[in-house]
């Protein structure tokens, strides 16, 4: 038995530097995703959670999922954690997708939360860049930035990149933060503010990287034939594509291209039966700038050494050829690890229902996310649609 | 006759003066030396007298000896640590410790066994100032290793007193303990009774001056208070120490099966599966494939002492010369100088310590 899924609400909570818990935060996003439901929903009605989330700070890591569904009036519900660093939350809603699609229960909820902000700094640091390769890359000295910044630097020595592209990314998504009064950082930057912040990790300055954030998302699922009990707007599943690589960045073949983005997409485009070119918007995992340019290209908009371009040439603008992260991406709404793979859904639930105020993208049909933990051992592709 | 058939030595690349010493410390309460030698902070007595022990056993062509004997004034062992970097038994390795001169009796008794039981000696006299950087007692001294090899057919022989004590060593190098005498022992040799590179005059010309500050930096060992380590990310022991032929002397895999070359280590073949291995000692070189330069207070925890004590480092994906790439950090450069390209050999270092264990490895220096 299979069968078409929908997603029928999604909501979130503000992201940021908060001063709030998990719990709360959550709470909020999943009540936000039950008004979001046009003829309303009864907690009852979902009968599988499936919470993303890293666990940064230690905090509760364990049975993490009981507390949050607790919390949001879904005491008893079969509910679980979901780790995949910062593909958490991507592969909770793949988890809750492949639940609702293979019949076992008619509604899902998948969900993501993470506070960051929690922690004494000298506590924080030791939590960052625990999703990379522990054995090997972190005892050479390499952080999360590091990792994503070798993958600048050869693709500065590949095909020509520069940092001023790079920045574009960061203008672009501060641009978009702006419009989104969920985000983390709501002010427009310039080219030359992004350039000339510290460096952290040669090529990234500050402003390559995106914060440490507090935030929580809700996204609930229902199969096709209970879909109109509840809304006679869903927005359809139509691909769902998820792969994995080596661990460690020094075992990839290429440092310039993530295999497991490229593996999910092309999963999630035959799945729907799209192309890239039908594609009208799309929110790409940009952890750091570099990491915007790899998934443009490894996602097909751009050919391979071209993702610079698109960025610094206006094509991925909110009016451009193909809008990418409209919402301000990881970069400027913010990214609370285990949140940011069902914010990205929430986001896409706005863009296709023509919901997303200010920041609303023209007339979008077909809308991806991808939502990619760590440097690219693992990541989700989502394809859906109206 | 047991005599000494080769030597290798190790001088650190830094160097501070008696006047940027004294200016720095307030008094330089140490007779006759006029500058001596700083180990990095990623050196101590055991790393390089890994460094030195390579070039002598290179020298002498040799991959085995009946004894190892390591020879310092300070109250650390490193022998067997020493024998594994060097890959020689470490059963077969012994300390001679906590005298200035360790590494004379450690010689004698060398040439002893050589010549009564015909075996062979690898003798590693190391040391580096130990001691309160704030005490008098810091002042004279320095760090250096020497090795020498005893064997049956060895020529040269050693006599106590043979060495006069204010050698151009003292002078420059400094009261570098147990490896003193050696040192200064080495430079009365003549080229073509022993193998291995005498010439300490070029080693000594090589070095680059610190500061003051620069010089406690790198004698600094201390975490700030308020850290902790192993929150988020832990490489224990065990599974640190289970990978130690990789990390101590780059030993990749070679599948027995399909012959696809593994490095770092896996569980399984990428190319057919197959668990059985065999090992390979890896060339050491390679070049850098990608790089970066970690800032200040970006560090992992295991890196944060190290980095405020010398700053921002540079850490890359090594591409070695026999195929595989692996994550590395990079020592003896200035970051910023580090290209795509650039030529590296492997050194072994002493990476951090966690738990009160010094944790060794490799890292890659232009060379």
């Amino acid at each position: 038995m299979s069968r078409d899924v929908a997603v029928i609400g999604a909501g979130m909570s503000p992201f940021g530097d908060l001063g709030r818990t998990a719990k709360s935060l959550f709470a909020e996003a999943f009540s936000e995703a039950l008004d979001s439901v046009d003829n309303g929903l009864d907690p009852g009605d979902v009968k599988e959670a499936y919470i993303g989330n890293m666990g940064f700070g230690g905090g509760q890591i364990g049975n993490l999922a009981a507390l949050m569904t607790e919390h949001a009036r879904m005491l008893h519900i079969p509910t679980r954690k979901v780790e995949n660093a910062c593909a958490s939350s991507g592969y909770a809603f793949r988890d809750a997708y492949l639940a609702v699609k293979s019949g076992a229960v008619d509604v899902a909820l998948a969900g993501g939360v993470e506070v960051m902000n929690d922690v004494p700094d000298v506590r924080k640091r030791f939590w960052l860049g625990v999703s990379g390769d522990t054995e090997w890359e972190r005892l050479a000295g390499l952080t999360f930035p590091g990792v994503y910044a070798m993958m600048a630097v050869r693709h500065m020595h590949e095909f020509g990149t520069t940092r001023e592209q790079m920045a574009a990314v960061a203008v672009k998504n501060h641009g978009n933060g702006a419009r989104n009064p969920k985000a983390q950082f709501r002010k427009e930057i310039t080219i030359e503010k992004a350039l000339s912040s510290a460096i952290v990790a040669y090529p990234f300055t500050l402003y390559d990287c995106c914060g440490t954030t507090d935030g929580a998302s809700c996204v609930i699922l229902a199969a096709k034939n209970v879909v109109r009990t509840y809304t006679d707007a869903p927005v359809w599943v139509l691909g769902s594509g998820a792969a994995s690589d080596h661990l460690a960045v020094h075992d990839r073949e290429s440092l310039t291209r993530l295999e497991a983005t490229a593996r999910a997409s092309r999963a999630a485009y035959a799945q729907a039966g799209i192309t890239a070119n039908d594609v009208d918007v799309a929110e790409v995992h940009d952890c750091f700038t570099i990491a915007e340019i790899l998934a443009v290209e490894d996602l097909g908009f751009a050919t391979k050494g071209e993702g610079g371009r698109l960025a610094a040439e206006g094509l991925t603008a909110r009016d451009g050829k193909i809008p990418v992260n409209p919402s301000g991406g990881l970069k400027a709404k913010g990214h609370p690890l285990g949140a940011t793979g069902a914010a990205q859904i929430h986001e896409t639930f706005l863009q296709l229902r023509r919901g997303a105020g200010d920041r609303q993208v023209p007339n979008p049909e077909n809308a991806l996310t991808h939502n990619v933990g760590g440097s690219g051992a693992t990541c989700a592709v989502h394809i859906l649609g109206i | 006759m047991g005599g000494i058939a080769a030597v290798g030595f190790y001088l650190p690349r830094f160097v501070i003066t008696a006047g940027e010493y004294r200016r720095g410390a307030g008094r330089f309460d140490a007779n006759g030396i006029e500058e001596k030698g700083v180990p990095g902070f990623d050196e101590d007595e055991i790393t390089m007298a890994v460094a030195a022990g390579e070039r002598c056993l290179v020298a002498a062509g040799r991959r085995s000896v009946d004894v190892l004997a390591y020879a310092t004034s300070g109250m650390l062992g490193g022998g067997a640590i020493v024998a594994e970097a060097l890959g020689l038994d470490p059963a077969k390795a012994r300390d001679v410790r906590g005298s200035p001169d360790a590494g004379e009796t450690s010689l004698a008794g060398a040439i002893d066994g050589a010549t009564k039981d015909r075996t062979t000696h690898l003798v590693l006299a190391t040391d580096a100032p130990h001691g309160d950087p704030a005490s008098a007692e810091e002042d004279a001294r320095g760090g250096a290793a020497v090795a020498l090899l005893v064997s049956p057919p060895g020529k040269v022989l050693w006599r106590r007193g043979s060495v006069p004590s204010q050698s151009v060593i003292r002078h420059r190098v400094g009261d570098a303990g147990a490896a003193s005498v050696l040192l200064s022992f080495l430079t009365t040799l003549d080229p073509s009774d022993v193998a291995g590179d005498l010439d300490v005059a070029a080693a000594l010309r090589d070095r680059s001056p610190v500061t003051y500050d620069q010089y406690l930096a790198m004698r600094e060992r201390r975490m700030p208070p308020g850290t902790e380590f192993s929150q988020g990310a832990y490489v224990s022991l065990p599974a640190y120490l289970g990978e130690k032929k990789a990390r101590y002397r780059l030993i990749g895999e070679r599948c027995t099966k399909c012959g696809r070359l593994h490095f770092p280590p896996r569980e399984t073949c990428l190319t057919c599966g197959a668990q059985a291995w065999e090992d390979v000692l890896l060339r050491r070189t390679g070049k850098v494939y990608a790089y970066t330069i970690i800032g200040k207070g970006a560090a992992p925890s295991e890196f944060l002492e190290q980095q405020l004590a010398v700053g921002e480092y540079a850490t890359a994906v090594v591409e070695l010369d026999d195929g595989p790439r692996v994550a590395a950090m990079l020592t003896d450069v200035n970051p910023t100088t580090v290209r795509i390209g650039m030529p590296v050999r492997m050194v072994f270092r002493r990476l951090y310590t966690q738990e009160g264990v010094a944790r060794y490895g490799f890292r890659f220096a232009p060379y």
